[in-house]
């Protein structure tokens, strides 16, 4: 499997196809031989950043880093065992709910929409 | 991971490019004007004047025939009062180079101050009477105009 | 009657796309100092924005995801990146346009000035945006611009010299008082405006809003060949009933009151009334279209979840994004630089954007992956090559001629 080519920058969907993110970048670990084998999706806008490089990604990076807060807290990872299927979109077999949910959205919803009257509405 | 001196040379490429380009942009617009220039500003000023003038004398002859409404026109007036503005402004904006120029410009100044007073006095017109002669003062003003523009062409 | 309905998405993206305020008074301009000498690049214009708004609602309806979300996945993120730069950079200006556009069309109905309608027309939108269905939006807006039909009433009724008009449409080229510059000038700001960015996005994103599948492909095809003629209709009756009324007296059109003007001396008070009307839902639509675009590329480019469809809880980066575009909208009007001028400016940049744009919707819409066997055929290939090549030469294009036509000024 090419990483670039079927991995990086996919639509991750949970179980019931809802959108979860995009594949920002992958956690490659190298055993004992020396080959790597993708053990986790990582998803940010600071992982994003970091791989797309030159100054427009580290000006993303760098805002989502302040924006989030800890400015060390590591990226949203999903392991590889949680991914049920890779075709076109990358699905899971897990639903959105149990996956940690991403800061800027924690963030957003609590200080700024959920205090919007209506935002439980659908529409 | 770019080194950081390629990344120094390229921010100094770029603002030296930036600088080159206001500075020639700087001095295009400082340039004395020359006539052909000034004369070609005058036209516009006197296009706009013209465009403003025709225009509000339809909207009078519009509120006579009881096609719009006092609102509209009031709306409409206001922006060929705004159009009249910046073709006086036009033609203030430079000074005549030479005295064919200065001649030129004193042939518009009237007719720019025409055009003002007509529309000032349709806009206020409070019956069919007066809005009647300041429309048919507006299309006077701007037929004259268009022959200046003409006559510079 | 549901049926009619059906269509209003292509109809509203249509008029948002054709006959927003930037386009509004550019056919009138245009039509004022050209006659009707650029009816082509109208006809252009609606022929690409049709090709590619079938590829892109055949790929929303189809894979069930828009078009824009999958640019990063085909191109790669930096690809993707420079995309939504260019692209986001256009709507949120236009969107800014657009609310003083609204202001504008109050400002003739009520004669108070547009940047006293800003604020309210801005958080009236953001309410809108925040919690009226989609559908309901579409229904309205975009039915309620057709109301702009009243300039191809006011056409006939104005009893124009057809022959010389007919003339002036099939001898391309600029009549006396102005020149080529200015003309090829015009030609790029109607093309572009035909084919601006956020049009294709919204009805891509606005196809998986309604939840269309492989099923609707027809409804697909119905909304993009009627919508976008109609509103290219349209753009054109004000284009031609500016040459009629204005271009014999050799008037130029730079403002909102006097495009109205041909409806009111056709039809008196009420044609007045309804092109008021029309520029007022046609201003606030495109409001709509931009705002939403302008959530739909951040969101689906960094894949968060998105939509109207979805509770605003579960999507609050979407919404954030609508409001602070919404506010930044509202922070360039209130500098108080003319909303026209604005949508002129905007006008040439979006040329320059253009390729960005539909260069990825035609790799995608053939790529097997996601179309399966419904992949672009040959011609839809070769229309999309074509207009991909027109588009790039705009783009080069339109920058110089800005310049040395002084935006139009001659």
């Amino acid at each position: 499997m090419l990483i670039g080519f079927d991995l990086l920058d996919r639509q991750i969907l949970d179980r019931d196809g809802e959108p979860v993110g995009k594949v920002d970048d992958v956690e490659l670990t190298y055993d004992a031989d020396g080959a790597a084998r993708v053990t986790a999706l990582l998803l940010g806008q600071e992982v994003l950043g970091d791989r797309i490089g030159g100054v427009l990604g580290r000006c993303i990076a760098g805002t989502a880093r302040r924006l989030s807060g800890a400015s060390d807290r590591p990226p949203q990872r999903i392991s590889m065992d949680l991914v049920a299927e890779i075709t076109g979109a990358i699905t899971l077999s897990v639903k959105r709910e149990l996956l940690p949910d991403p800061p800027l959205e924690t963030w957003l919803r609590d200080h700024l929409i959920a205090r919007i009257p209506g935002a439980d509405h659908e529409s | 991971m770019e080194s950081p001196t390629s990344t120094t040379s390229r921010i100094v490429i770029a603002a030296v490019a930036v600088a080159a380009l206001w500075a020639g942009l700087a001095y295009d617009v400082s340039r004395p004007a020359d006539a052909r220039r000034y004369q070609r500003t005058l036209v516009q000023a006197a296009e706009s004047a013209h465009d403003a003038a025709q225009t509000a004398a339809l909207v009078g002859e519009l509120e006579l025939a009881g096609k719009v409404t006092g609102l509209f026109a009031t709306a409409a007036f206001d922006d060929a009062a705004k159009g009249l503005a910046g073709a006086e402004q036009k033609s203030a904006s430079q000074g005549p180079p030479d005295s064919a120029s200065a001649a030129r410009r004193d042939e518009l100044g009237p007719l720019l101050n025409a055009a003002v007073t007509a529309l000032g006095d349709t806009t206020e017109a409070d019956d069919d009477n007066r809005l009647r002669d300041g429309v048919g003062r507006l299309k006077d003003v701007a037929a004259r105009l268009d022959d200046f523009a003409e006559g510079m062409r | 009657m549901k049926r009619f309905f059906a269509i209003a998405l292509g109809v509203l993206t249509a008029i948002g796309g054709f006959v927003d305020i930037g386009d509004i008074v550019a056919n009138g301009e245009a039509g004022a100092r050209f006659g009707i000498t650029h009816a082509w690049v109208l006809l252009l214009g609606v022929f690409g924005i049709c090709a590619y708004a079938e590829m892109s609602g055949r790929v929303s309806a189809v894979s069930g995801r828009p078009v824009f979300d999958l640019v990063r996945e085909r191109l790669g993120p930096r690809v993707a990146l420079a995309n939504l730069t260019g692209s986001l950079l256009v709507t949120v200006l236009t969107l800014g346009a657009e609310l003083g556009g609204v202001g504008l069309a109050l400002q003739l109905a009520t004669s108070v000035n547009y940047l006293l309608w800003v604020p309210v027309v801005a958080f009236v939108l953001w309410a809108a945006l925040w919690r009226a269905k989609f559908t309901v939006l579409e229904n309205v807006f975009g039915l309620t611009g057709l109301v702009l039909i009243v300039f191809v009433i006011a056409f006939f009724r104005l009893h124009a010299d057809t022959g010389g008009l007919w003339h002036q449409a099939t001898h391309p080229g600029p009549p006396h008082g102005e020149d080529w510059g200015t003309y090829w000038f015009f030609a790029v700001a109607l093309f572009a405006s035909a084919l601006t960015p956020y049009e294709v996005f919204f009805f891509s994103s606005g196809a998986v809003e309604e939840r269309w599948n492989s099923r609707d492909l027809i409804t697909s095809r119905v909304n993009v060949f009627v919508g976008f003629p109609l509103g290219g209709l349209l753009a054109f009756a004000i284009m031609l009933t500016s040459a009629t009324v204005f271009h014999p007296l050799s008037t130029s059109v730079d403002s909102l009151s006097q495009v109205a003007l041909p409806a009111a001396l056709a039809l008196g008070k009420l044609g007045l009334a309804a092109a008021i009307l029309g520029f007022f839902a046609a201003t606030f639509g495109a409001a709509m279209e931009t705002g939403l675009s302008a959530g739909y590329t951040v969101a689906q480019y960094f894949g968060w979840n998105w939509g109207k469809l979805r509770r605003p809880r579960e999507a609050a980066r979407f919404h954030t994004v609508v409001l602070v575009s919404i506010v930044v909208g509202v922070a360039v009007l209130l500098t108080t630089i003319d909303p026209i001028q604005l949508t002129e400016y905007t006008l040439v940049f979006s040329a320059v954007a253009l390729p960005l744009t539909y260069l990825p919707i035609l790799v995608i819409a053939n790529d097997r992956d996601y179309l399966g066997d419904r992949v672009n055929g040959r011609f839809a290939n070769a229309l999309g090559m074509i207009y991909l090549l027109i588009v790039a030469i705009a783009a080069v294009a339109a920058i110089p001629l800005m310049i040395v036509t002084r935006m139009g000024g001659g």
